[in-house]
């Protein structure tokens, strides 16, 4: 079947649409009906933004519900920090984001308020946790369902602006979350970056060091891309990879793997690219619907043994390469392979 | 009688049942246009393509049979026409409004789940453009991306609305149902899939839902 032309216009504002907050959580929450749940998430964010100054550095849970709310108490700054002074609650509100409940959030205060719990938290419900005043994170039923920069004026049911790209650029989105958060090791994935070069076997929910990259490149995608992102951490079969980007008419997937070794001794070789493209590989060709796959390597060995990558393209940036084969597997036609160079202040020790 | 017209019968009626209930009585184009939205539409919610019909127009998408039509029922008693004016020789505005009878005859092929599931369409439809104001219905159409590729105001050739490649909206209201239900845990509703279409008009046609005014 022929491919739908449309013009350009049309396919941005479909993809835009396709990622917005709303959009993501009637995905998840039966009921939830589109246009009602974009206009309470753009009445929030002009609440949030009108009100930054008066709620501060606050963070607080609300459940967004779509119920009727007349004549129910109206949401102000006040309410929201007096129910928050104890201990974390969650702020029910209804249609017209009035109150309709106040409950305890369910932990304790010792556990700090923050995006994992605000997942858990979140189970058969949409919840916008509020960071801080630039960032509102929403999830639905335990799974993001996107986030918004209340203070950002020019943008809708916004992301964080300087970085916002397309789903056709993830790749350029890669290299940015390289640039502003693993290349100075901001991901945390050293065990000690003043040390001997070994990377942490696992971090928070993240189990594996595998899983520190992913999690932290599906957070950034998260924020960043006007797509939806799904990741699948500790998948068995290769019938999966690591992160499926999707936007209406798009389908790209980026495959995740690492070179060093990590605190538990386990190392990895330059091996695991030539296996990597595999998998991608064969992924792609079990998925016609798929544009392009992305293999994305996190070099955690010498800057030596990285100088030595053979098969190089170019360097896209700084510290990383692009290749075109890895020992006897080729780049697929729909492919890419980006190296990217863990920095540490003993790179040039081995 | 042609088989065009036999057609547009049940379009007219519940176009005009739709947005009467919506406390409006639709003029001469915007009944046009209403049952143009429907037919766009109609594929996508429930995959049964109509024959092309509608022509570009100065005024937006035309098709003659649904004048036709209305003009029939109107004679027949089951459509009240109201604020009859003459503009100018052959152009006349009104504006129109089920009879009893007319809603009768509604309610009768309502009763028929086919009918019934068109009659739904005209209903959300209608909400939409309640929302925005019936006097947005025009700029609504002319962002429809359909329409608006067409480009020529007084062309000839026919607005096809049954396949992908000619009806835009349904092209790009496939792709959003594919990445959907590829992606999230529930399926699209063909309620939300209007409410996601009409977003996107008015992003084009600069509209804000709920301030009709």
């Amino acid at each position: 079947m022929p491919r739908v032309n449309l013009p350009a216009p049309y396919q941005a504002t479909a993809e835009k649409l396709y990622s917005e907050v709303s959009t993501r959580i009637m995905g998840k929450i039966d009921g939830w009906e589109f246009a009602t749940g974009k206009r309470q998430i753009d009445e929030l964010r002009a609440f949030l933004r009108d009100k930054a100054g008066e709620l501060g550095d606050t963070m607080f849970l609300l459940e967004i519900t779509q119920q009727d709310d007349t004549d129910r108490a109206e949401l102000t700054p006040q309410l929201i920090i007096e129910a928050n002074a104890s201990e974390p609650a969650l702020i029910k509100v209804g249609r017209s984001l009035r109150v309709i409940e106040v409950t305890r959030a369910g932990f304790s205060e010792e556990i700090e308020l923050d995006d994992v719990k605000a997942s858990e938290i979140s189970e058969g419900k949409a919840i916008a946790f509020r960071e801080q005043a630039m960032l509102v994170r929403f999830f639905a039923d335990g799974r993001p369902a996107g986030a918004i920069n209340p203070t950002a004026l020019s943008s809708r049911v916004g992301r964080h602006s300087r970085f916002t790209r397309r789903a056709e650029d993830y790749e350029d989105c890669i290299l940015d979350h390289y640039r502003e958060r693993v290349r100075n090791w901001r991901t945390d994935h050293w065990a000690n970056p003043r040390e001997q070069r070994k990377l942490r076997a696992g971090l928070g929910r993240a189990s594996r060091t595998e899983d520190i990259f992913q999690n932290a490149l599906l957070d950034w995608f998260d924020l960043h891309l006007t797509a939806s992102v799904k990741g699948k951490v500790g998948q068995v079969t290769s019938d999966q990879t690591d992160i499926e980007i999707t936007a209406p008419g798009k389908l790209y997937i980026v495959e995740i793997k690492w070179l060093g070794e990590n605190e538990n001794g386990t190392p990895y070789n330059i091996d695991r690219v030539a296996e990597g493209l595999r998998q991608v590989r064969d992924y792609l060709e079990k998925q016609g619907k798929a544009k392009r796959g992305t293999l994305v390597v996190y070099d955690g060995r010498s800057d030596r043994e990285f100088q030595e990558i053979e098969n190089v393209i170019g360097e896209l940036a700084p510290g990383c390469k692009c290749i075109h084969k890895s020992g006897d597997d080729n780049v697929p036609a729909r492919g890419c392979c980006m190296i990217l160079f863990l920095r540490s202040t003993t790179a040039s020790q081995t | 009688m042609s088989f065009a017209q036999t057609d547009r019968y049940k379009d007219v009626l519940f176009a005009l049942r739709a947005a009467n209930e919506s406390g409006e009585s639709p003029g001469r184009l915007q009944l046009q246009k209403l049952i143009y939205l429907a037919d766009i539409l109609s594929a996508a919610w429930r995959k049964i393509g109509k024959p092309a019909a509608f022509l570009p127009y100065k005024n937006g998408p035309y098709d003659p049979s649904i004048q036709n039509v209305v003009d029939t029922l109107a004679f027949r008693g089951l459509v009240e026409v109201t604020g009859l004016a003459f503009r100018q020789p052959r152009i006349t505005e009104s504006n129109y409004r089920l009879s009893d009878a007319g809603n009768g005859a509604v309610d009768a092929a309502a009763a028929l789940q086919p009918m019934r599931d068109d009659l739904e369409l005209y209903r959300e439809i209608a909400r939409q453009v309640d929302e925005r104001g019936w006097k947005n219905i025009k700029a609504l159409v002319y962002a429809e991306p359909t329409y608006e590729a067409t480009g020529a105001r007084n062309g000839s050739r026919r607005l096809r609305t049954d396949t992908r490649t000619t009806n835009l909206t349904l092209g790009v209201l496939n792709d959003f149902q594919e990445a959907f239900s590829r992606e999230e845990s529930r399926p699209i509703s063909r309620s939300n899939l209007i409410q996601v279409f009409f977003a996107l008009l008015d992003k084009h046609a600069g509209i804000s839902p709920g301030n009709p005014d």
